[in-house]
Formats: C-alpha cells, sequence, structure tokens
C-alpha cells in the first residue's frame, strides 16, 4: 500500500514538472472531509443483521490531468448488530475502508460543480467483542459508482454531498453455497456530507 | 530465561484472534430428552478456548427451535471450541469440544443430543476376568443411550489410542447391546461377541470372562 501511494506521488510529480508545457495539468490539491451514511439493501448478512451507522468518510486528490483526478481515500463506520443468531452477538463490527478513486470535474458555474467518480478498494471488517478486543477479521473487496456536488464558498473551502451505489464482495469466503450468497456480497448506497479544501 | 520466552509466547498465544472469520461453518443438533421428545428453547453456548475475556462468553448463544433444532452459523474457531448447554431443567451439563476438522464441507451435524436429569441415568460397570490366559480383550463397545458429560469431537481424539473404557453412564429403562472382541495370542483370531442387557432403575454390573 505504502509504496503504490508512493509510485502514484512520483507519478503525479512527473506530471507537475511537465506542468509548464502541458497546461491540462494542474497541481490543484483536493480534500475531502465528512460523515458518511451507508445503506445496505437486498438479501444478506449487511442489510438484514448489521444496523445502519454513521461513519467518517475522507479522500485526498492532488492533480487535475484533463480534467480527471486520481486520488485515495478512506473511510470508517462501526455497525450494531441486530440479529445476534445470525453469525455472532459481537459488540460492534468495524468496517475500515481503503480505496483508490478517479473522478471527472464538470464545473457547472462559478460555484457548482459536478465530480462523477469510480472507486476501488479494500475494506477490513472486524467483528470485536463485547468487552475484549477483534475475535475475528475478515476482507471485502469494493466497488464504488457516483458522484459529489460541490458548492465553492470560497476559494479555499467548499461544501459538498455525495451519492455513491457500492458493491462489495468476498473472494477469499470459505462456505456452503448459501452462506457465501449471504455472507460475502452486498451491495449498499452511500451518502456523504462534508467540506472540501482546496 | 527460558521460563520467561514461555510465558511471553504463552501470553502472545492468548491474545490470538480465536475466530477465522473468512471461514463460516456451520453446527446443527436435534435435542431431546431421556424419552427421545424434542426439547425446545434449550440455551446453548459456543465458545472458542482463545476468548478474551469471560463476559464475551454470549458471543455465540441460541436456543434451540419449537422442534428441538439448535443450529449455529459461526465463523469457524482457529483451535478447539465447546458447545455447552445452560443449565436449566435440572439437565445435567455437557460440554462438545470441536475444532475444524469436526466439519465436512463446512457443516457438523451432531445428530441427537440427549439431555439427561440426574434420576434419569444410572451406572454401568465392566469387570475384566482375563481367566483363559490365552485371549486378549481389544475392543469394547456399549450400545446404549448413553451420558458423557464431555464429548471430544476434535482431531487430538480422533487420531489418539482408544482406552478400553470399562464405566458408562445410561439411560435407566432401557435394553442395550454390549459388544466386545477378543484376539487369540497364538493364531491372532478375532472373536465378537454381543451380550443384549437390560439396564433397570439401579446400577448394572456385568464381568466380561474370556
Amino acid at each position: 500500500m505504502k509504496k503504490l501511494l508512493l509510485f502514484a506521488l512520483l507519478f503525479l510529480g512527473s506530471f507537475i514538472n511537465g506542468q509548464e508545457k502541458k497546461s491540462v495539468i494542474e497541481f490543484k490539491p483536493i480534500y475531502r472531509f465528512g460523515f458518511h451514511r451507508p445503506v445496505a439493501f437486498g438479501d444478506n448478512y449487511f442489510a438484514k443483521d448489521l444496523s445502519p451507522a454513521f461513519g467518517l468518510h475522507s479522500n485526498l486528490s492532488l492533480v487535475q490531468v484533463y480534467k480527471f483526478r486520481l486520488g485515495f481515500g478512506y473511510d470508517f463506520q462501526s455497525h450494531n448488530v441486530k440479529n445476534p443468531t445470525s453469525i455472532g452477538n459481537f459488540g460492534s463490527v468495524n468496517f475500515n475502508q481503503w480505496y483508490w478513486m478517479l473522478e471527472y470535474t464538470i464545473p457547472i458555474d462559478n460555484q457548482w460543480q459536478i465530480n462523477p467518480n469510480v472507486s476501488y478498494g479494500e475494506t477490513k471488517v472486524n467483528y470485536r467483542g463485547r468487552n475484549s478486543g477483534t475475535l475475528a477479521k475478515q476482507s471485502l473487496e469494493e466497488i464504488r459508482l457516483g458522484g459529489y456536488a460541490t458548492y465553492y464558498l470560497n476559494r479555499s473551502f467548499s461544501i459538498y454531498g455525495g451519492l455513491h451505489f457500492s458493491h462489495f464482495f468476498n473472494a477469499d469466503l470459505k462456505a456452503s453455497p448459501e452462506n457465501k450468497d449471504y455472507f460475502g456480497s452486498g451491495n449498499k448506497i452511500i451518502f456523504t456530507i462534508g467540506i472540501e479544501i482546496h | 530465561m527460558k521460563k520467561v520466552l514461555f510465558l511471553f509466547l504463552g501470553i502472545l498465544a492468548s491474545c490470538g484472534i480465536p475466530y477465522d472469520g473468512e471461514t463460516i461453518v456451520t453446527l446443527e443438533a436435534s435435542i431431546k430428552n431421556a424419552s427421545g421428545e424434542p426439547l425446545p428453547f434449550q440455551i446453548a453456548t459456543v465458545s472458542g478456548s482463545a476468548d478474551f475475556d469471560y463476559s464475551d462468553f454470549g458471543i455465540y448463544r441460541n436456543e434451540s427451535n419449537a422442534l428441538g433444532i439448535l443450529k449455529f452459523e459461526l465463523f469457524s474457531p482457529k483451535n478447539r471450541a465447546y458447545l455447552q448447554f445452560e443449565n436449566s431443567n435440572n439437565f445435567l451439563p455437557l460440554s462438545i469440544a470441536f475444532d475444524k476438522s469436526s466439519f465436512e464441507m463446512f457443516h457438523l451435524n451432531l445428530g441427537v443430543i440427549t439431555l439427561f436429569q440426574p434420576n434419569e441415568i444410572e451406572s454401568f460397570n465392566i469387570t475384566l476376568n482375563p481367566a483363559s490366559g490365552t485371549s486378549n480383550l481389544i475392543s469394547i463397545d456399549v450400545q446404549a443411550i448413553k451420558y458423557e458429560s464431555y464429548v471430544n469431537l476434535t482431531d487430538e481424539m480422533n487420531n489418539a489410542n482408544p482406552e478400553l473404557n470399562l464405566s458408562y453412564t445410561l439411560k435407566k429403562n432401557q435394553n442395550f447391546n454390549l459388544n466386545y472382541q477378543t484376539q487369540n495370542n497364538f493364531t491372532g483370531a478375532i472373536s465378537s461377541f454381543s451380550i443384549p442387557l437390560t439396564m433397570e432403575n439401579s446400577a448394572l454390573e456385568y464381568t466380561i470372562t474370556y
């Protein structure tokens, strides 16, 4: 992960060095920080047996190339168990999500902008006890499609709202076919809101 | 120094994560009383041997349904885990040890688990009488409805050399078979015997003469 990040920074740095020749490449860092509300749906564990939760949402991109941006992000949310007899009456089920994001910038006017994007990442799920640490760990892969609508407050700050569709799955889950279906994948809609720093 | 190292390794081992989140298994059993009737609403727990805290004992806690069927969907225990019944209605305690090796295709069906009350069981003891001096007793199998407070289904048990068990606790008022095999020390020939017996309301003893 660190190597990938370093590579991405070096790669972007090489573009920035060439900025004098190519004006399409701009060093325009954007940092988004806010809250999100994932709402899982369908016939699966994540939709039926976990309570919905609010979480933290953040991502960073450094340069814009032909109105495209490559960024990376981190999200976190902690769920309570709604159905204790399903896979265990855990104290909490914590989702730590790291992802790469490719987005496109569509300016609407001087104050509004839309950023459709696609992202791919990994989610570490920690099943924690009520009075102890992590009792089980799981990894999910996640693909997101959606976008942000941004309203510029001034040159440095904006507020944004986001809407994404997410499909996540566990390709490594070992279980009976019916449990693979139920515990191994799901879909969710993610609502986000927060501030953007330019 | 070695003691300190072992203590450190022991502490590390006890801090391990007890369940494999990437493997989901199903544990199933039919809970019945001594008369063979289904026992609904019997509460059982599954706990990993490396649980951090006793207050986390109820991570896997479930009760049998109206038909006496008990079912757990659980993350596979990394080490040994135990199915235990909560003491209710004066049933005798029962603990079943299992591990990853106990599951086939992510499923373990324990069949019928009979819960007994103290007044429903009696002891059955076998005495050995090697009178001939030419044969050895090589196996004993009591085919009866038994009470065992601890059942070990782990790999360790499967690989162990079975010892001849001479003491049993059986359900009262039942007909059962005592099967045993002897082997002739000189010829190696194996002889099988099946003795029909009846357990009534008091302790029973039987002497195998070979």
